[in-house]
C-alpha cells in the first residue's frame, strides 16, 4: 500500500523526478485558476450587461432591493477570514514545517468557510424576491449558488490539506538513505497545499467582488 | 481492498466470472447504478417542480445520474483517499494485466486513455456522419418529405452538435493524450486520474444528447448546435439534454487543456527545451490554453439557459429584464475560440510530418509556433462577426471585422512553413502526407471563404445560408478531419503495431478527397443563390444542385467506410508486425519499441538535438536513453 515508501527515487527510475512532482499542483493549480475566472466571467458580465440595458425596466423591478446587507457582509466576512486563517496556517507550514501547528489552523478556515456557506444559505431562503423578479434577481442568484458551490470545493480541499497534515504527523517520513529526498511518489503536503493557497487566495477576491457588486452596485 | 480494484480495473486476470462482474466497480455495475440513481433524481426533480415541462427534473436527472455512473466507475476511491489525508500515488504501478477490459474502465496509463479516445470518437463521427447522410438524402426534394420541418432541425442540430463534440476531442484526445508524454519524454500525464475522467465525461455526453430524441413531442431541440437563447428558453424538453451534454464536453477540454498544458509546463525530459519541442506539443500548448478558459465561458452561459428554463430566472428573456443578445455575445466569446480548439491541432499534425515526408528540416520552426500561438490569443477579439446581423451597434462592426481578417496573417505563416518546407524537397508521397497536402488545399479554401464572411457586407449577405456552411466544413471536415486522416495513417503503426494497408489507404484519400470536394464545393454556390441553413425547403430550382451534392455526400460518407474498414481490416486481419520507425522519422514516439512500454521509457531520455534536423548527416540523434541525470528543464 501507499503508507509503506518505495526507495525508487534513489535508482533513478520514478515516474515523475521530485523536483517536477512538486511542481505539478502549483503549475495546475494556476491553469485551473485561470479556467474558474472565465467560468466567473460571465456572470459579471451579465451583471453589467443587463443593468446597462436595464430591458422595460425590469432590472430591478419595483419591490426588488438587494437582499440584507449585514447577512450579506456576514459571508463575505466569514469566506474572507477562513481563507485568511488558512494562509497565515499554510506560511507556518510551508516557511517553517511545523505540521501540529498548521492543523488548528486548517480546521479553523474550515469551520469558517462552512459558516460562511450557511449564512448564505439563510440568506438565499430570506431575499425577499423570487428568482424570476426581473435581471437583478436572476444574476443574484446565480452568482451567489456558483461562488456558494466553490466554496463547498474550498471546504473539501482544506479537508484534504488538514488531514493530509494529520496523517504526516502521525507517520514521520522515512530518512533519507543517500541525499535523495525521500522517494514515495505522492504529492507532497507543501506542494498541495501552496496549490489550495493560489486557489483560496482567488475564492477569496471572488466572493469581495461579488459582495461589492452584489449589494452595493 | 487492492489497488487494482480500487481503481476498478478488477476483473481482468482472474476471468470474468459473474460473481466478479457484478460486485465489483466496473462499466456494467456503473451502467447500472448510474441509471437507476438518475432516474430516482428524474422523479424527485419531477415532484418537486410541476410547473411545466418539468426541466428540474430532467436536468437534476442527468446530472445525477451521471456523477452516480462515474463515482460507481471508481472516480470517487482516489478523491475520498485525498479528503482522509491519506498520500495518493502518482501511478499505481500495472499489474502486468494487458486484459482488452482495461479499455472498458478507468486506466491511468495516458496510451490506453488515447485509444479509448480514438474509438469513441471515431463511433460518434460515424453516427453524426450517418445523420449528415440523413440530411443530404431530405434535401434531395425542395419540399419535407421524409421529415417535417421541426424534426429536420432537430436532425440537423444533433448532427452539428456531435460533429463539435468530435471536432473539440478528434485530434486532442487521441493523439494529443497517447502521443505527448512520449514526444516530450515523459513516463506520465500530471494528472492521469482527470485524464481518465475527461474520456469518460465523453460518451456521457453522447448518451445524454442522443437521449433529448426521447423528451418532449418531437424530440431534440430547435436551436442548431448554437442554441440561441430565447428560443432554447422556451424550446420542449429535449433541449436539457443539449445543455448538460454540452456541458460535460466543455468540462472534458477544461480538464484536459489543464493536464496537457502541465505536462508539457512540467515533465519535459531534460534537454527537450522550448526550441526542441515538438511543433504537434507547441500546437497543444497553444490551442489547450483555449480548451481550458473558452468552455467555462460555455458552461456558466448554459447554466443561464438551465436556470431559465427550469426555475424561472430571467437572464435571456427581454419579457422580464433580460436579453437574448446576452446569450449572444457570451456564446461566441466561446464559440469562435472553440473553432480554433479544432483548427490548431490539425496544423500542428500537419507541420509535424511535413518535415518527415519532405526529410528537409522544418521550414520556419519559430515563425511556425508564433503563427499558432497568435492564432490562439488573436481568437478572443473577434466574436462579433457572428453577430454582424443581430443588430449590434454598427460602431463595433469595423473593429471586429478588422480583427478578423488580422488572422489571415498567422494562419499564412502556417501556409509559409508549408511552402519553405515543400521548396525543392523530395517529397515521399506516402498516404499520410497525402492528406497532409490535401488539408493545406483545403484549408486554404475554408481560410479564403472565412476573409469573405469577416467582410461585413459581405456577411450581410450571405448569413445564415449555405456560403457559411461550407465554409466551417472546409475548414473542419477538410482541415481538421482531413489531420485526422493523416494522423491516424502516420501513427497507426506505433499504437497498434500494424501498418495501414496503403493500397487501400490510397483509395480512401483519393475518394475522400475528390468526393468531399464536390460535396462542399457546390455549397458556395448554393449560399450565393441564397439558399438558408437549417431549413428543410429551399427553391425548386436548387434541385439539380441539391441532388448532384446528395449523391457527392454519399460517396464522401463511403469513403470513410474505407477508412474505418483499412483500420478493422489492418488491425485484426494482417498479422505482419510493422517496423518501429516505419517513416524514419526523428520524433521521439518512433525510437521507442513497439507497443510502447507502460512506462514509455524506462529512464527519462535526456534530448540532445532538435526533433526535424533531415538532410543534415551530422546531426545528432535526438535522445540519449542511457543513465540520465533527470534534471528538471528550465522553463
Ligand atoms: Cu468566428
Amino acid at each position: 500500500m501507499m503508507s509503506s515508501p518505495r526507495a525508487s527515487g534513489a535508482s533513478g527510475t520514478y515516474v515523475h523526478p521530485p523536483e517536477q512532482l512538486v511542481r505539478i499542483p502549483m503549475v495546475g493549480g494556476w491553469l485551473a485558476v485561470g479556467a474558474d475566472l472565465f467560468l466567473l466571467l460571465p456572470w459579471f458580465f451579465a451583471f453589467f450587461y443587463l443593468e446597462a440595458l436595464n430591458t422595460h425596466h425590469d432590472w430591478k423591478p419595483s419591490g426588488v432591493h438587494p437582499p440584507s446587507v449585514a447577512l450579506g457582509t456576514l459571508v463575505m466576512l466569514l469566506a474572507v477570514g477562513g481563507v485568511a486563517v488558512y494562509f497565515v496556517g499554510i506560511r507556518w507550514l510551508l516557511d517553517r514545517g511545523t505540521y501540529p501547528r498548521f492543523v488548528p489552523m486548517g480546521w479553523t478556515a474550515m469551520v469558517l468557510v462552512v459558516a460562511s456557506i450557511a449564512v448564505n444559505v439563510v440568506q438565499l431562503s430570506h431575499m425577499g424576491f423570487g428568482v424570476s423578479s426581473g435581471g437583478y434577481a436572476s444574476v443574484f442568484v446565480g452568482l451567489s449558488v456558483v461562488y456558494t458551490i466553490q466554496l463547498g470545493v474550498l471546504v473539501l480541499w482544506l479537508l484534504a490539506v488538514t488531514n493530509r497534515a494529520r496523517y504526516e504527523i502521525a507517520h514521520p517520513p522515512v530518512a533519507p538513505t543517500d541525499g535523495v529526498a525521500l522517494s514515495e511518489e505522492a504529492m507532497p503536503l507543501e506542494a498541495m497545499g501552496a496549490s489550495l493557497r493560489v486557489f483560496a487566495g482567488f475564492l477569496g477576491a471572488v466572493v469581495l467582488l461579488s459582495w461589492l457588486v452584489l449589494y452595493f452596485l | 481492498m487492492s489497488q487494482t480494484a480500487l481503481l476498478g480495473s478488477g476483473p481482468s486476470s482472474r476471468g470474468l466470472s459473474l460473481r466478479r462482474v457484478l460486485l465489483t466497480q466496473n462499466l456494467l455495475t456503473a451502467s447500472v447504478v448510474g441509471t437507476i440513481l438518475g432516474l430516482c433524481a428524474y422523479w424527485l426533480g419531477a415532484h418537486l417542480d410541476t410547473t411545466d415541462n418539468g426541466d428540474a427534473g430532467i436536468l437534476l436527472g442527468y446530472v445525477v445520474g451521471s456523477a452516480s455512473f462515474l463515482l460507481a466507475l471508481g472516480f470517487g476511491n482516489d478523491l475520498l483517499r485525498y479528503l482522509r489525508g491519506r498520500p495518493v500515488a502518482v501511478e499505481v504501478k500495472s499489474t502486468g494485466t494487458q486484459s482488452w477490459t482495461r479499455y472498458f474502465g478507468i486506466s491511468l496509463d495516458h496510451k490506453v486513455v488515447g485509444v479509448q479516445f480514438g474509438v469513441g470518437v471515431i463511433f460518434m463521427f460515424l453516427v453524426a456522419g450517418f445523420q449528415a447522410m440523413m440530411i443530404r438524402t431530405e434535401l434531395l426534394r425542395p419540399k419535407p418529405y421524409l421529415w417535417p420541418a421541426g424534426q429536420y432541425t432537430a436532425l440537423v442540430g444533433l448532427h452539428g452538435l456531435m460533429m463539435m463534440f468530435v471536432a473539440t476531442l478528434v485530434i486532442v484526445g487521441p493523439f494529443g493524450n497517447y502521443f505527448v508524454p512520449v514526444m516530450i519524454g515523459a513516463k506520465r500525464m500530471a494528472f492521469p486520474r482527470l485524464e481518465a475522467l475527461a474520456f469518460w465525461l465523453v460518451p456521457l455526453a453522447a448518451i445524454v444528447l442522443y437521449s433529448s430524441i426521447f423528451q418532449g413531442s418531437g424530440g431534440g431541440f430547435p436551436t442548431g448546435w448554437t442554441g440561441y437563447a430565447n428560443l432554447a428558453d422556451e424550446a420542449r424538453a429535449g433541449m436539457d439534454g443539449y445543455i448538460v451534454a454540452f456541458c460535460f464536453i466543455g468540462t472534458a477540454a477544461v480538464i484536459a487543456g489543464i493536464n496537457l498544458l502541465t505536462t508539457i509546463f512540467v515533465l519535459r525530459a531534460p534537454g527537450m527545451s522550448w526550441s526542441r519541442l515538438p511543433i504537434f506539443a507547441w500546437a497543444m500548448v497553444a490551442v489547450e490554453f483555449l480548451s481550458a478558459l473558452a468552455p467555462p465561458v460555455l458552461a456558466s452561459t448554459l447554466i443561464m439557459v438551465g436556470m431559465d428554463r427550469a426555475v424561472h430566472s430571467s437572464f435571456f428573456l427581454p419579457s422580464n429584464g433580460g436579453s437574448p443578445y446576452l446569450y449572444q455575445e457570451m456564446f461566441w466569446f466561446f464559440g469562435h475560440p472553440e473553432v480554433y480548439i479544432f483548427a490548431i491541432p490539425a496544423f500542428g499534425i500537419a507541420l509535424e510530418m511535413l518535415p518527415v515526408f519532405a526529410r528537409k528540416p522544418l521550414f520556419g520552426y519559430k515563425i511556425g509556433v508564433a503563427g499558432m500561438v497568435g492564432l490562439a490569443m488573436l481568437s478572443w477579439f473577434v466574436w462579433n462577426h457572428h453577430i454582424f446581423t443581430s443588430g449590434i451597434a454598427p460602431g463595433l462592426r469595423p473593429f471586429f471585422m478588422t480583427a478578423t481578417e488580422f488572422i489571415s496573417i498567422p494562419t499564412g505563416i502556417v501556409f509559409l512553413n508549408m511552402l519553405g518546407t515543400l521548396w525543392r524537397a523530395k517529397i515521399s508521397y506516402r498516404v499520410p502526407m497525402l492528406f497532409v497536402l490535401a488539408f493545406f488545399f483545403n484549408f486554404l479554401i475554408g481560410g479564403l471563404t472565412g476573409v469573405f464572411l469577416s467582410d461585413v457586407p459581405l456577411d450581410t449577405t450571405l448569413h445564415g445560408t449555405f456560403f457559411v456552411v461550407g465554409h466551417f466544413h472546409y475548414t473542419i471536415v477538410g482541415g481538421e478531419i482531413f489531420a485526422m486522416y493523416a494522423a491516424t495513417y502516420y501513427w497507426f503503426p506505433k499504437i497498434t503495431g500494424k501498418m495501414l494497408n496503403e493500397r487501400i489507404g490510397q483509395i480512401h484519400f483519393w475518394t475522400a478527397f475528390v468526393f468531399f470536394n464536390t460535396t462542399f464545393m457546390p455549397f458556395f454556390a448554393l449560399g450565393f443563390l441564397g439558399m438558408p441553413r437549417r431549413v428543410p425547403t429551399y427553391f425548386p430550382s436548387l434541385q439539380g444542385l441539391n441532388i448532384f451534392i446528395s449523391i457527392n455526400a454519399y460517396l464522401f460518407g463511403l469513403s470513410n467506410l474505407i477508412f474505418i474498414g483499412n483500420i478493422i481490416y489492418s488491425w485484426a486481419f494482417v498479422s505482419e508486425r510493422a517496423p518501429a520507425n516505419p517513416w524514419n522519422s526523428r520524433s521521439l514516439e518512433w525510437q521507442l519499441p513497439t507497443p510502447i512500454p507502460p512506462d514509455n521509457f524506462e529512464r527519462i531520455p535526456t534530448i540532445i538535438a532538435g526533433p526535424y534536423e533531415y538532410g543534415n548527416p551530422t546531426a545528432l540523434p535526438v535522445a540519449d536513453f542511457g543513465a540520465s541525470p533527470a534534471v528538471a528543464p528550465s522553463v
